[in-house]
C-alpha cells in the first residue's frame, strides 16, 4: 500500500525542464487517467447503490435449463454453473466489494491512526512497544498474514474484513507516527504545548487535522487494494460464502469450468480489474491534487 | 537528426535483436514442445506396460493401517488382506486366507492361511504377520481401527498357517470387515520391527516405504514431484500369467482440469476425477472411453433432529418435499445420479423401493406440511455447513436455498475447513441444522452404513450421524439384526429400520453417486467394487 | 558493513519470536479440532483423544507454545499432522519449487521490466512506451489469480503452447537432486529434455507471479531514466557524441537502478504472498500449495512452519536489498 504510493508517485512526475514531457503527461496521462478513474468509480458506486434495481435478473435465481450459457442478448455475460445470470451477479458483487473494502479501511485506519497518534505523541515505552509490534506484523509478506488470520477465523466475509484490517493497520500506524514526530517539532505545536494545552486538545486540534489529509489520501489509494485482497482471499476459499456473488468467489467457482466456459471467470475478473484500476487512478489524482509534495518525494 | 538516428539505431538494433532472440526462443520452445509431445506420445504408445493414473488425493502416508482416504487406491496394490470381494459383489472370497469358519455364536473366527506367500522384503507370510498386523491396527487405532478395537479380544496363532480371532461380542460381519478397503492389510512384522522408532510401530518408516505381499512393490515415492511409482513384485503368489501392466505411476493431480488435460494429451491412462461436466466433455473425445459403475456412495443432507425448528418432523418432511431433486440431478451431476430411496443405496441387498420414499419435489405439499407445523409461516433461518471447496455440496446447498426462499425460510450457508467443520458438526450444540454429506459403507454389510449414519450411538463425532437422529424402534431392529445370522430376516429388519428413518425424514435423500471413470480407450480390465471405496483392481488392469 | 549486517541479523531472532508468538496466538484462537480430521471419518472419541495426545494438543496453550519455541531453537518445527512427517522435511521438499518460481519471477521482472522501462523512456511516446504505460497502469490492479487463469485459457487451452500445471512432464522423473531447482539440476546433469520441460512448466507461473512486480519496475525504470536523461551531464555526453548505448548503460541506467532495487525489494512481499495464489492455480508443488492444504486442515505445525519460513525469507530479502544499494551506489555506506 505505501509501496504503491511510492511507485505511482514517480509515474505521474514529469521530468523537470522538459515542457514537452510535462505537456504530454498532462494530455496523455494525468487528466484522462484521473477522469477515467472518476468515471469507473462513479459507475461502481452506481452499481453498488442501484445494483439490484438495475440487475436484469435475479442474481440468485437458479435455472437448470440455462446452465453455462455463453454471452447472448438474453445474458450479456452468459450464465454460471447453476444457470444464474452472470451480469446480474457481477453487478450485485459491486456492492459487496465496495462495502467490504470501505469497512476494511475504516477498521485499519481507526486502529492504525489511533495507535500511531499514541506512539508518535507520547513516545517512550508505548512508542517502543507499538513499533516492535508493527515490526512483527510487517515482517509478514502482506497477503500471508491475512491468509493465516482468515484461515484461523474461518471463511466468511466479516472474518475476511477483520483479517485484512488486522494485517493492514501497522502501515497506518507507521505513517501517522512519522507525521506526528515531525509535526511535534513544529513551532505552533510547541507553542500550544508551552501554552499549557492538554494532550487531548493538542492531538485533536493540531495534530489530527494535519495527519488526516495524508491518511485520507493513502486510504483513497488503498481502497482498490482492499478490493483486490478481499477477492484474493475469496479465491482461496476464505472469503464470501455461497451464494454471495463476491467477485473473487465467482472466479474460484468458475475455475472448474474455465476450459469450456471462458466467460465465467472472465467477467468477474474484469470487474475486479476495473474497480481496482478506477480507485488507483482516482487515488493518485487525489494525492496529486492535495499533496503535490507527496507526489515528488 | 544524428541524435535521433543514434537513438533509433540503439533501439532498433538492440531491441529488434532482443525481440528476434525472444522470437527464436519462443520458436525453439514451440518446436521443443512438439518434439516433447512427440516424445510423450511415443512414450505413451510404447508404454503398453506402464499405466499412469491421475490421482486426486495427495499421499499423507502409505502406512496400510492408517491410510483411509483415496490413497487406498495405491496401498491396495501393495498390500493384501486375508479375504477379498468377488468382482463387483459383496461376496467374500479367499485372498491370503484360503478358508475360514466362524463358531455358531459368531464369536470365534478361524482362518487357514495360504502357504508360500512372501512379503516384498523376502520374509514369509504367516499367522504371526496376521496377529502383528491386526494388533498394530488396534494399537495405532486410526482409520478402520474402530472396527476392531473393542471387538477383537485376543488373536491366537496355533500354527504358522492358522490364525484365530476371539471376539468379545458376536459379529456376523467380521469377515466383511476383513475384506474392507483398508485396515487389516498385512504388513511384514520383520520390517515393522526393523524400522520401528521408539513406540511408533514403524509408522514413520511405513509412511514412505512398504512391506506388503501385494502384486506391486513401491518403486519410488517422490513427494516433491507428487508421484508414486509401483512396479511388479516378481515373487507375487498369484503369478504374472495373463495380462498385467509392469509399472503403475500415480501422478498426484487434485485439479480436475489438469487431470482432463493429462488424459487428452495421453499423459494419463486412467483418471480419478468426479467433475461431471469434465467427464461429459471427455466422453465425446476420440481415444477416450468413460465407464460407469453403480456405487454405494449415497448423497444426502442430514437434518438436525434434536434442535428447533427441525426437531419438528413436519418441517423436516416439508424440506424433503421442497428439494428440487430433478434440478439437482441435472445441475450437479448432469443427470448421472442414481435414485436413493432411503439410507441404503440400491447396490445394498437391504435397500428400500420407490414406494417407501414418498418425497418428491412438490412445493404445494411442502407448503401444506409447513402450514401444519410449529412454524406455519416459516420466518426462520437454518444453518448449513459446507466442506470448503466442495462444488457438489455447494450447488446442492444453493439449490435448496433457492427453494426455501419460497417457504419464507432462509438458509445461512457457511463454508469451513474440514477440521473445523467436523469439530463443530460433531457436537449437537454446535452442529448446523443441515449438513450435506456423502457416505459409503466401510464394509459390505447393511449394518456398516445404517449404524453409523442413523444409530443413536453414532451421533456426530462418535460416528457419522449428523442428523443426531435417535429412535428406539430403529435401535431395536438394528440390534436384533446384528445378533442373528439368518440373512433374509436380517434384511427385513434393516428395511423396517430404514422405513422409520425415511418416514421421519432424518435427512433429505438426494441420490446415489455413479462412478464414471474416464480412461484411454486401450485400457482393459478396469474392475471396480462399490464396497471398496473409490479403488480399482490394479492387478486386473492392463493395456492393449 | 559487516557490523551492519551482523546488527541486522541479530535483530532477526527476537523478531522471529514475535512472529511465532503472533502466529501461535492466531492459530489457536479458534476452537477447531484437527485431531478429529486426522483420526479419520469414523474415529471414536478415544481415537481422537489418542491423536490429540500424540500431537501434544491436550496440554495447556502456554505450555504448547514453550514446547514449540524450544523445539524451534533446535530447528525442529514439529510434525505435520497432515503428512505425518517433520515439517522441516516437508519444507525441504517443497521449498525448492517455491524458490525456483519466485526467483524466476524476479528474474523475469528484471530482464523484462528494466529493458522495457529503458526503451519506453528513450523512445517516449512510441509504441513500446504506450504498451509500457499500459502495462504499468494495469499490472498492479490486475488480480494475479485472474491473470493466471487467462494465461491458462489462452496459452494452454487455445494455443496449446505450454503445459497446464506442475513442474515437469508427467512421465518424466525429476532430475537428480542437487539444488532441488529442476532447471538448475537438469542443467548441471546435462539432462536437456528435463531442462526444456521444466522451463516450459515454469514459464506461465513465473510470468503470472511477475505481473505485480513487473508493472512498478517498468514504471520506476522509465521515470528515473527520463530524469537521468534530462540531466546536464547526459546532455553533455550526448553532445560530445559518446556512443549512446554506453552512455545509457553507464550513466543513466546506473542511476536508475537504485530506485528500481527499492521497488524490487518492496514487491518481494507481494511476490511471496502471490506464491499462494499462483501455486494454487498452477498446482505448483511448493510451500504455497503445501500451506493452502495445511490451512484447509488447520494443520498448525505446517501453517506455522510455512509462515515462519516465508517471513524469514522476506526479512532476509529486505536485508539483501539494503546491501545491494551499497553495491550499486558506492556513496552509500553502512
Amino acid at each position: 500500500m505505501l509501496s504503491s504510493t511510492l511507485a505511482s508517485a514517480t509515474s505521474v512526475r514529469a521530468g523537470p525542464g522538459t515542457s514537452y514531457l510535462r505537456r504530454s503527461f498532462r494530455l496523455l496521462g494525468r487528466i484522462p487517467a484521473a477522469w477515467i478513474g472518476v468515471a469507473i468509480v462513479a459507475l461502481l458506486l452506481l452499481a453498488a447503490l442501484a445494483g439490484p434495481a438495475v440487475a436484469p435478473q435475479d442474481p440468485y435465481h437458479i435455472s437448470a435449463a440455462d446452465k453455462l450459457r455463453p454471452p447472448s442478448p438474453a445474458h450479456w455475460f452468459g450464465t454460471d454453473d447453476l444457470g444464474r445470470d452472470l451480469l446480474s451477479r457481477v453487478l450485485t458483487g459491486a456492492r459487496i466489494s465496495l462495502a467490504v473494502s470501505v469497512v476494511v479501511l475504516a477498521l485499519a485506519m481507526t486502529l492504525g491512526v489511533g495507535l500511531g497518534l499514541i506512539a508518535g505523541y507520547w513516545g517512550g515505552w508505548a512508542d517502543e512497544a507499538l513499533m516492535r509490534t508493527t515490526d512483527v506484523f510487517l515482517a509478514f509478506p502482506r497477503l500471508v498474514l491475512a491468509i493465516v488470520i482468515a484461515a484461523t477465523l474461518g471463511a466468511g466475509l466479516s472474518n475476511t474484513v477483520f483479517a485484512i484490517a488486522l494485517s493492514w493497520w501497522p502501515w497506518y500506524t507507521r505513517l501517522v507516527r512519522g507525521q506526528i514526530l515531525s509535526l511535534r517539532e513544529m513551532e505552533y505545536v510547541q507553542a500550544a504545548v508551552s501554552l499549557g494545552g492538554g494532550p487531548r486538545r493538542i492531538l485533536m486540534r493540531h495534530l489530527l487535522p494535519n495527519v488526516a489529509t495524508t491518511v485520507v489520501i493513502q486510504a483513497s489509494i488503498d481502497i482498490g487494494f482492499a478490493i483486490l485482497a478481499t477477492a484474493s482471499l475469496s479465491f482461496i476459499g476464505l472469503g464470501a460464502q455461497p451464494p454471495t456473488p463476491e467477485w473473487g468467489a465467482l472466479i474460484a467457482q468458475a475455475r472448474s469450468y474455465m476450459v469450456d466456459a471462458w466467460w465465467y471467470p472472465t467477467f468477474p475478473g474484469l470487474a475486479i480489474f476495473f474497480a481496482v484500476l478506477g480507485f488507483n487512478l482516482l487515488g493518485n489524482a487525489i494525492r496529486d491534487a492535495f499533496d503535490p509534495k507527496l507526489g515528488s518525494k | 537528426m544524428t541524435q535521433g538516428g543514434s537513438w533509433q539505431r540503439f533501439s532498433r538494433r538492440g531491441f529488434l535483436r532482443r525481440l528476434g532472440l525472444g522470437a527464436a526462443a519462443l520458436g525453439a520452445g514451440a518446436t521443443g514442445l512438439e518434439s516433447l509431445s512427440a516424445g510423450r506420445a511415443a512414450a505413451a504408445g510404447a508404454g503398453a506396460d506402464t499405466l499412469v493414473v491421475g490421482q486426486d488425493t495427495s499421499v499423507q502416508t502409505l502406512d496400510p493401517q492408517i491410510v483411509y482416504d483415496n490413497t487406498v487406491r495405491i496401498t491396495r496394490g501393495i498390500y493384501e488382506g486375508l479375504v477379498g470381494l468377488r468382482g463387483g459383489t459383496a461376496q467374500v472370497i479367499p485372498r491370503l486366507a484360503t478358508s475360514w469358519q466362524s463358531s455358531p455364536d459368531a464369536k470365534t473366527w478361524t482362518f487357514k492361511l495360504r502357504s508360500g506367500v512372501k512379503f516384498h522384503d523376502g520374509t514369509p507370510f504367516g499367522s504371526d504377520a496376521v496377529k502383528a498386523t491386526v494388533e498394530r491396527l488396534i494399537t495405532i487405532n486410526r482409520g478402520m481401527g474402530y472396527a476392531y478395537k473393542g471387538t477383537v479380544d485376543t488373536i491366537d496363532a496355533p500354527d504358522p498357517l492358522t490364525v484365530r480371532f476371539n471376539l468379545s461380542h458376536p459379529d456376523a460381519a467380521f469377515a466383511a470387515k476383513l475384506a474392507a478397503v483398508s485396515g487389516a492389510l498385512m504388513v511384514s512384522p520383520a520390517a515393522v520391527k526393523a524400522h520401528a522408532s521408539g513406540t511408533d510401530l514403524a509408522q514413520g518408516w511405513l509412511a514412505s516405504h512398504e512391506a506388503g505381499t501385494g502384486p506391486y512393490m513401491l518403486e519410488s515415492y517422490d513427494k516433491g514431484a507428487g508421484q508414486v511409482v509401483l512396479t511388479q513384485f516378481p515373487g507375487y503368489w498369484g503369478g504374472w500369467g495373463g495380462r498385467h501392466v509392469k509399472r503403475i505411476i500415480f501422478k498426484i493431480t487434485p485439479e480436475a482440469s489438469t487431470q482432463r488435460l493429462m488424459l487428452e494429451q495421453q499423459d494419463a491412462d486412467v483418471l480419478t476425477l468426479v467433475a461431471p461436466d469434465i467427464i461429459d466433455a471427455l466422453a465425446k473425445e476420440s481415444g477416450i472411453k468413460v465407464l460407469s459403475f453403480p456405487t454405494m456412495r449415497i448423497f444426502y443432507i442430514a437434518m438436525h433432529c434434536q434442535r428447533e425448528p427441525l426437531k419438528d418432523v413436519k418441517i423436516r418432511q416439508a424440506l424433503s418435499y421442497a428439494f428440487d431433486y430433478e434440478s439437482a440431478r441435472s445441475l450437479i451431476f448432469n443427470g448421472n445420479l442414481e435414485a436413493l430411496y432411503g439410507p441404503l443405496p440400491n447396490a445394498d441387498p437391504a435397500h428400500l423401493s420407490p414406494a417407501d420414499k414418498p418425497y418428491k419435489f412438490d412445493m404445494a405439499k411442502a407448503k401444506q406440511l409447513l402450514g401444519e407445523s410449529s412454524h406455519p409461516n416459516g420466518g426462520f433461518t437454518l444453518s448449513l455447513f459446507l466442506f470448503q471447496g466442495d462444488q457438489t455440496f455447494r450447488k446442492a446447498a444453493e439449490i435448496l436455498q433457492n427453494q426455501l426462499k419460497q417457504l419464507n425460510i432462509s438458509l445461512n450457508i457457511q463454508e469451513m475447513s474440514s477440521s473445523v467443520l467436523l469439530d463443530k458438526a460433531g457436537k449437537p450444540d454446535t452442529a448446523p441444522d443441515l449438513l450435506p454429506v456423502r457416505n459409503y459403507p466401510d464394509y459390505a454389510d447393511p449394518s456398516a452404513m445404517l449404524d453409523a449414519t442413523f444409530g443413536k450411538d453414532a451421533w456426530g463425532s462418535a460416528g457419522w450421524n449428523f442428523s443426531f437422529y435417535a429412535n428406539d424402534k430403529v435401535e431395536a431392529y438394528m440390534k436384533e439384526a446384528n445378533q442373528i445370522t439368518n440373512q433374509a430376516r436380517r434384511m427385513q429388519l434393516f428395511k423396517n429400520a430404514q422405513k422409520i428413518v425415511v418416514d421421519e425424514a432424518a435427512a433429505i435423500f438426494i441420490g446415489t453417486l455413479i462412478n464414471r471413470v474416464p480412461m484411454r480407450a486401450d485400457v482393459q480390465g478396469y474392475s471396480y467394487n462399490p464396497a471398496l471405496g473409490n479403488t480399482f483392481d490394479l492387478y486386473a488392469i492392463s493395456k492393449s | 558493513m559487516t557490523r551492519y549486517v551482523l546488527r541486522r541479523l541479530a535483530l532477526l531472532p527476537p523478531l522471529l519470536v514475535g512472529v511465532s508468538l503472533l502466529l501461535f496466538v492466531l492459530t489457536h484462537l479458534v476452537p477447531a479440532d484437527p485431531a478429529k480430521l486426522i483420526a479419520g471419518e469414523h474415529a471414536g472419541p478415544e481415537q481422537i483423544e489418542a491423536v490429540r495426545h500424540a500431537f501434544g494438543l491436550d496440554r495447556p496453550l502456554p505450555e504448547q507454545y514453550l514446547v514449540f519455541l524450544e523445539k524451534l531453537g533446535r530447528g525442529d518445527l514439529g510434525v505435520s499432522m497432515l503428512t505425518n512427517s517433520p515439517v522441516t522435511a516437508d519444507l525441504e521438499q517443497y521449498f525448492p519449487a517455491t524458490i525456483e518460481l519466485a526467483a524466476s519471477a524476479m528474474l523475469l521482472t528484471i530482464v523484462l521490466g528494466i529493458p522495457i522501462g529503458v526503451v519506453s523512456a528513450v523512445r517516449r511516446g512510441g509504441t513500446v512506451d504506450l504498451a509500457a504505460q499500459l502495462l504499468s497502469l494495469s499490472g498492479l490492479p490486475f488480480p494475479i489469480f485472474f491473470f493466471g487463469i487467462l494465461l491458462q485459457l489462452v496459452f494452454v487451452r487455445w494455443l496449446g503452447w505450454f503445459p497446464l500445471s506442475g513442474r515437469l512432464a508427467v512421465t518424466a522423473a525429476a532430475p537428480p537432486h542437487i539444488t532441488g531447482l529442476y532447471v538448475v539440476d537438469s542443467l548441471l546433469t546435462g539432462r536437456l529434455g528435463d531442462l526444456q520441460s521444466s522451463l516450459m512448466h515454469l514459464a506461465l507461473p513465473s510470468l503470472t507471479l511477475a505481473l505485480s512486480s513487473l508493472a512498478p519496475t517498468v514504471r520506476m525504470t522509465r521515470s528515473t531514466m527520463l530524469e537521468s536523461l534530462s540531466q546536464d551531464y547526459m546532455r553533455t555526453a550526448w553532445a560530445k557524441g559518446l556512443a549512446s548505448v554506453r552512455v545509457l548503460l553507464h550513466h543513466a541506467l546506473r542511476n536508475a537502478l537504485i530506485p528500481v532495487i527499492t521497488v524490487l525489494g518492496l514487491y518481494t512481499g507481494g511476490l511471496l504472498g502471490g506464491v499462494f495464489l499462483v501455486e494454487l492455480i498452477f498446482t505448483w508443488p511448493g510451500v504455497g500449495l503445501y500451506s493452502v492444504n495445511a490451512i484447509t486442515a488447520l494443520d498448525y505445525p505446517a501453517i506455522m512452519g510455512t509462515s515462519l519460513l516465508l517471513t524469514v525469507v522476506f526479512v532476509l530479502v529486505n536485508l539483501g536489498v539494503d546491501l545491494l544499494y551499497a553495491v550499486v551506489d558506492p556513496r552509500i555506506r553502512y
